[in-house]
Formats: structure tokens, C-alpha cells, sequence
């Protein structure tokens, strides 16, 4: 018997497949992006730090150090703001 | 009081004034001038801190009475004060009014001065000086003034908030200044800082003011991050 065959699904658009070679060169580069977000919060340079997660996120939006970054950014800044004192 | 009580008293009352001359405004302002009904007067303080002291302990107690006294004058001239009498402030208002007082109480003047000016940087001393006017009302006097600092983030959120009793009770009409400091550490969000000053008089909001500061880039942070994006 022969099986039925399927209804012509729509092709959907695929997203600009990285040329061959480069993906490990695009996968280095975001760990290098990561290494400076972190040393820019161990420099309490919260803004870049959650800029440099958002770069890395736009780029591999599923990156779970970049998540990471970004919510320590986040509550560094955050940490900083409690601390304003008024005399 | 012996002799030797008073020689005590005496020491100490010469002490509290050396230590009420410290305590004026940078500048060599004087607290309430020409109105020490409503103003902490540190010599004062430190006077009758002495005569407690000296009478609750014989002397002895006579020296951390004056410098208890004046020490609290101090905390409350440092930050605020008076700067006009009720009698100038009324007929100030009375000048431009027909000769005639309010019969509520009004604001007159509310001026707040951001200092060092609209952009800061982290970590950079900020000092928020008011200077106000009220003026008695004739059916309800004032009787406090009270000032609320508040500091908003560039997103709008209040972060930090502080108030100030400017009056003793039963204050009545006068001028006064105050002042808030702080810094914005290390760390917080750039962009536009709100400074949210409002003036309560008799406990209902009379006048606000709102100033903005930027927090700004310094180049020395600039030149840190290139240098670890060089590594």
C-alpha cells in the first residue's frame, strides 16, 4: 500500500546560513564579547556590560551566558542605585 | 553655684562659643539672622547644655552638656536654616499685594540651585540648595515647613528620597534655605538624573521643583575599557 502523501508545505524562509568556515570564528568572537562583559561588570560598567549581552543576544538570541551577564549587570546596577545615600 | 561650679560653667560656656563659631555656613553665614526665635542658635544650645550638665552633676557634666548642646545645633544649622525674619518676608509680600497678607499660606519664592552644575560624574559630590519664602495667612499661620528630596533614575523610578523639617513649631512666615548632598556611586545607569524637590507646608505639597543632572562618561572609565578590549 502506498502511503499518502503529504500536502506541499511552503518552504519557510531560511535565515542567511553563516559561510562555511566561519562559524567557529563567530562563536570565538562572541566568547571574547562575553570575557569583556564580564570584566566591564568587575569594573562596575554595568551599561556596557548589559550592551555587550544585547549584542551577543541579537546575534545568538538563546546564549545563556549572555542572559547571565545581562541579569548580573542588571542587579549590579541595580545594587548601586540602593546604595545613594542623602545627606 | 560655688565658685568653683562657675568657673566651670564659665570654661565651658567660653568652649561652646568657640564651638558655635564653627558651626556657621561655609562663607561665614550666621544661622536665622535677625530672627533667633525660630532658628537653633548653637551658643545657646551649648549654654544651656552647660547649666544642665553643671547641675545634674555638680560640673562635671558641665563640658559634654555645652558640647551635646551645641554639637545638636550644629546638625541642624549645617543642612538648614533660617535666612529671613517674618517681619521682612511680610512686608516684602505686603509690597507687591496692596499692603495686604494672605489668608492662607502662601509660597512666595522656591528657587533650588543644583550644584556643581547639570552634568556630574560618578562618585562627584552633588549639593542641592533651596532657598524659600513663606508667608503666614491670616485665617492659618504656618506652623512647619518641611522639604522632600527625591531622586529619580533615568527610567523615572525613585531611588532614593529624603525630608526635612525646616521650622520649629509655631514657625509662623520667614525664609529659609536648605541643603541635601549626595553621589551617585560607581555602577548606577547613565543618562538623566531627575532631582524632585517639594516644599510642604502645614503638611500639604505647596511647590515642587524639578532639576535634571546628567550623569556623564568620564574618560578615565573610557580609557580602562580600551585597554581591556585591547587584551
Amino acid at each position: 500500500m502506498e502511503a499518502a502523501t503529504a500536502p506541499p508545505v511552503p518552504a519557510a524562509p531560511s535565515p542567511p546560513a553563516a559561510p562555511a568556515g566561519l562559524q567557529p570564528e563567530i562563536a570565538a568572537r562572541i566568547g571574547a564579547m562575553l570575557r569583556q562583559g564580564r570584566e566591564y561588570t568587575q569594573q562596575l560598567q554595568y551599561d556596557k556590560a548589559i550592551a555587550t549581552a544585547e549584542s551577543v543576544l541579537m546575534v545568538d538570541p538563546g546564549n545563556r551566558d549572555a542572559m547571565r551577564l545581562m541579569r548580573d549587570a542588571k542587579e549590579g546596577q541595580q545594587a548601586a542605585l540602593n546604595s545613594i545615600e542623602i545627606d | 553655684m560655688d565658685r568653683r561650679l562657675m568657673r566651670s560653667a564659665t570654661t565651658t560656656f567660653v568652649v561652646a562659643f568657640i564651638l558655635s563659631s564653627c558651626s556657621t555656613m561655609p562663607g561665614g553665614e550666621q544661622a536665622a539672622a535677625g530672627d533667633t526665635s525660630s532658628a537653633c542658635n548653637p551658643l545657646v544650645g551649648a549654654g544651656i547644655g552647660a547649666v544642665v550638665g553643671a547641675i545634674a552633676n555638680k560640673g562635671k557634666g558641665a563640658v559634654v552638656g555645652a558640647a551635646v548642646g551645641a554639637l545638636g545645633c550644629m546638625a541642624i544649622n549645617a543642612m538648614s536654616r533660617q535666612t529671613k525674619p517674618a517681619s521682612q518676608v511680610e512686608s516684602d509680600f505686603r509690597k507687591s499685594n496692596k499692603g495686604a497678607l494672605p489668608t492662607e499660606p502662601v509660597v512666595n519664592a522656591y528657587q533650588v540651585v543644583v550644584q556643581p552644575g547639570p552634568t556630574i560624574a560618578a562618585g562627584q559630590p552633588v549639593t542641592i540648595t533651596s532657598t524659600s519664602e513663606v508667608v503666614s495667612g491670616t485665617a492659618t499661620p504656618v506652623t512647619e515647613i518641611r522639604e522632600e528630596f527625591a531622586l529619580l533614575d533615568p527610567s523615572g523610578k525613585e531611588q532614593a528620597k529624603k525630608s526635612k523639617v525646616l521650622t520649629e513649631k509655631g514657625a509662623g512666615s520667614g525664609g529659609y534655605e536648605n541643603r541635601f548632598n549626595f553621589k551617585l556611586p560607581q555602577g548606577v545607569p547613565q543618562g538623566a538624573y531627575t532631582i524632585r524637590t517639594t516644599l510642604y507646608v502645614n503638611g500639604a505639597a505647596a511647590s515642587t521643583n524639578d532639576s535634571k543632572v546628567q550623569l556623564v562618561f568620564k574618560a578615565r572609565e573610557g580609557a580602562a575599557a580600551r585597554m581591556v578590549a585591547a587584551r
